[in-house]
């Protein structure tokens, strides 16, 4: 009960004084979110689950550094997950990057959206043409960059980077209409 | 708004810095921009704000049982790397182990025990297969004098130096400068440490022996690791 009407942000406090009782709530808290992008970024559910492990270790070690000025704490503990899975998948020489079934699951709406703008920017990826949604995809979530990009879709690199200035700018759009 | 000449070129940079995937020079070039101008800060912001949510859509899936006993657990131990960081560079472990094997050898010769020949041997065969002369290492000192990690430079075809964080760096982007022993500065890049750590590493064209300093710049003193 103790974690449950706790804000993400006296979690990370309590962390941050080393409760552990707050670390077990945080858990429970975020664990599915974390271990579901890990496991679309790596697609291997051992690997997922020692991802997500760790990225609540660096939470933990880090809380006295978290600066909610930069950022909500879902935000940040999911950009450590996927920093983390990036750098997984980039030791494996068959990176299995299958940006089709995760713009599936991306776009595939949830019970409980978190927040009014999560189901609009859904909506807007649904809607981008897949030849930008893709390269999207690729840089935000993969992590590969656009000479990458490039290579894995056989087009010029000029191509690659304007998708996806084309295609984030596209989101964009869609995050400021529904925040004004 | 003062947009300057140089802006619409910044901002078509913008998207990959805010993906996290821009190339070194590309993202040194618009982090130098963006230091002075606030427009083009706030454009990223925005875009940063759309790659962090679209990550956030992933779906959510529920780990296998015991996932919450296994985190409080590994917080009870050491802390170590995690192990696909350990396999990320395990010639340069391997190398690094037998350099300071060797190092060691060096002082007391005639003590050389079976295992450090063997790690010498792996050492040599290490470099004969990378094709390279050698590795070495220095400690990446915090403003505080902690350990805030570790430089590792290669002279080989090419030569690189990689940079490993782990404490006593904050959030955010850092530059990179190499500073050579006739006291010019370089700069190789920059690096983004999130959760107190990265690593990054770059090609250099000059060789090991010249660098004298390595030094991360972000928001607050630098870390240096000295070569000379």
């Amino acid at each position: 009960m103790f974690a449950v009407t706790l804000s993400d942000e006296s979690l990370v406090a309590g962390m941050a004084s080393g409760d552990t009782t707050a670390l077990a709530g945080f858990v429970r808290r975020f664990q599915a979110r974390v271990y579901g992008l890990a496991l679309a970024v790596v697609d291997d559910p051992g690997l997922a689950e020692e991802i997500a492990q760790d990225a609540f270790m660096r939470v933990w070690w880090h809380a006295a550094n978290y600066d909610s000025r930069r950022g909500r704490v879902p935000t940040w503990l999911l950009t450590i997950t996927r920093n983390l899975a990036v750098d997984a998948i980039r030791l494996r020489s068959n990176r299995p990057i299958d940006p089709e079934c995760l713009m599936v699951g991306l776009m595939t709406a949830t019970d409980e959206p978190e927040y009014d703008w999560t189901e609009e920017l859904r909506a807007a990826l649904r809607t981008l043409p897949t030849d930008q949604a893709r390269p999207v995809v690729l840089a935000v979530v993969y992590g590969l960059t656009a000479k990458e990009i490039a290579e894995k879709e056989g087009i010029p690199l000029g191509t690659a980077k304007t998708r996806i200035r084309r295609g984030l700018a596209k989101l964009r759009t869609t995050l400021v209409a529904s925040d004004e | 708004m003062n947009e300057r000449p140089e802006c619409a070129e910044i901002r078509q940079l913008l998207p990959e810095l805010a993906a996290g995937v821009a190339a070194g020079a590309e993202r040194g070039r618009a982090l130098a921009h963006l230091g002075g101008c606030s427009d083009c800060r706030r454009e990223l912001e925005a875009l940063a704000t759309v790659a962090d949510e679209l990550v956030a859509l992933a779906k959510p899936v529920e780990p296998p049982p015991g996932f919450e006993s296994a985190v409080l657990a590994k917080i009870a131990l050491p802390r170590t790397r995690p192990r696909w960081h350990r396999a990320l560079r395990p010639a340069i472990a391997v190398a690094l182990a037998t350099a300071i094997g060797v190092g060691i050898g060096a002082v007391s010769a005639l003590q050389v025990t079976r295992d450090d020949r063997h790690l010498a041997a792996v050492y040599r065969q290490t470099l004969e297969t990378a094709g390279g002369r050698f590795i070495t290492a220095r400690r990446l000192t915090a403003p505080d004098a902690s350990r805030a990690g570790t430089v590792f430079a290669y002279q080989g075809t090419p030569s690189w130096v990689f940079v490993v964080v782990w404490s006593g760096a904050s959030d955010g982007p850092y530059q990179v400068d190499l500073v050579t022993r006739d006291g010019q500065e370089r700069l190789l890049g920059t690096m983004a440490v999130t959760g107190g750590e990265a690593s990054w590493g770059v090609k250099i064209d000059l060789d090991v022996a010249d660098i004298a300093e390595i030094r991360l710049s972000g928001r607050a003193e630098p870390l240096t690791a000295v070569f000379r």
